[in-house]
């Protein structure tokens, strides 16, 4: 066994890394560690959510539908995600509820299968192949950080037809005047909490992305510069970045089903 | 020391992708196929308790899988796994306790 092996050799080995409890590495288990941590934040983050939505503001007044009605933006009744999330690019003004986020998925679910591939050919010592797969898992986080500001942009800027929001004018006087898309103050489609926790916990995810993007360019460059090759353990580094890059994809199908299906 | 396993392949790896990809694409046919609006509201209930169950079910091969789980030691898989099916349980008296 790993652990008794380590203890024997060398009894310093014991408090500086060398002992391996569960068979997993220091680095290793650092990493799951800080991953449950994470999964703490998200669950608070979206278990809140789901709490706002369906129980203290309900159904009913979370997202409302409009549509055009003699000219004027009308409120014809409760509002589902597919209301909101229905453009693509390239397909102005054609109903497709689901399909970018759909899209969405497919790119992180592709960037997690060359992260695995990477970690895989780590294991075989191929560093072609780390630099290639962990070169393609990089080019997938920034196509899906890319699409989310896409997403971003076209919520922010909202629907042809608005809808009428009470708001203040430069008076201070409060007039019914139509608003198009939504921010931090105001939204188009519904209650404004699901303006805010659409932008904070997509925005917190995607920040996951950029933020695993930039430790996974720098592991390729540790790769390229041959940081790993000789140290014997199989590219550990590559193996623990790519517990983190699953993670974020783990994120993304909880994300996924309770934004966009549900 | 490269080759003290014998490498399975990755093929499996491709597998898990195709599973993955094909359960997404179940979640946005069902999507489109039942509409949030449609007026038989136990229909919409049914598709959504669908969702969650296949949001389970790829979590569990992202984790397992992908994350390798599956080979890491009896004791480390509990103390991971332990922890997030408190999510499980509290998603669910969320759902259920309004």
């Amino acid at each position: 066994m790993a652990q008794n092996t380590a203890t024997q050799q060398d009894s310093k080995l014991v408090w500086q890394g060398g002992n391996e409890p569960l068979g997993a590495s220091y680095g290793k288990l650092m990493m799951w560690f800080f991953l449950i941590s994470d999964t703490f934040t998200f669950t608070g983050l979206l278990v809140s959510y789901l709490y706002y939505r369906f129980i203290e503001v309900g159904s009913d007044t979370w997202l409302r539908k409009t549509d055009m009605v003699k000219g004027i933006p009308t409120d014809v009744g409760i509002g589902y995600p597919e209301d909101v999330f229905h453009h693509f690019p390239f397909m102005h003004g054609v109903h497709l509820p689901l399909l970018y986020v759909g899209l969405m998925t497919f790119i992180l679910i592709l960037s997690s299968v060359t992260m695995v591939l990477a970690v895989d050919a780590g294991h075989r010592y191929d560093r072609k192949n780390v630099l290639k797969w962990l070169g393609l898992t990089v080019l997938g986080g920034l196509a899906f950080v890319g699409s989310q500001a896409w997403e971003w942009g076209t919520f922010i800027a909202g629907s042809e037809h608005g809808a009428l929001k009470e708001l203040i004018n430069v008076d201070g006087q409060v007039v019914n005047e139509i608003f198009q898309g939504a921010n931090l103050n105001h939204n188009e489609y519904g209650h404004q909490l699901f303006a805010d926790f659409f932008f904070g916990i997509t925005g917190f995810h995607g920040m996951h992305v950029f933020g695993g993007v930039v430790i996974n360019f720098i592991v390729l460059l540790n790769v390229y510069n041959n940081e790993y090759q000789y140290l014997g353990n199989k590219y550990e580094m590559v193996e623990k970045v790519g517990l983190y890059w699953h993670f974020v994809d783990l994120v993304w199908v909880f994300v996924f089903t309770l934004f966009y299906l549900l | 020391m490269a080759h003290e396993h014998e490498h399975r392949g990755t093929r499996w790896i491709w597998n898990i992708f195709w599973i993955l990809l094909a359960i997404t694409m179940i979640e946005i046919g069902l999507g489109t196929v039942i509409s949030s609006h449609d007026p038989n509201r136990k229909f919409v209930l049914f598709r959504n308790i669908i969702f969650i169950a296949l949001t389970f079910y790829k979590a569990y091969y992202i984790m397992f899988a992908y994350m390798h789980l599956r080979e890491e030691k009896g004791l480390l898989k509990k103390l991971i796994v332990g922890p997030f099916s408190l999510l499980v349980y509290l998603i669910f008296i969320l759902y259920f306790e309004k």
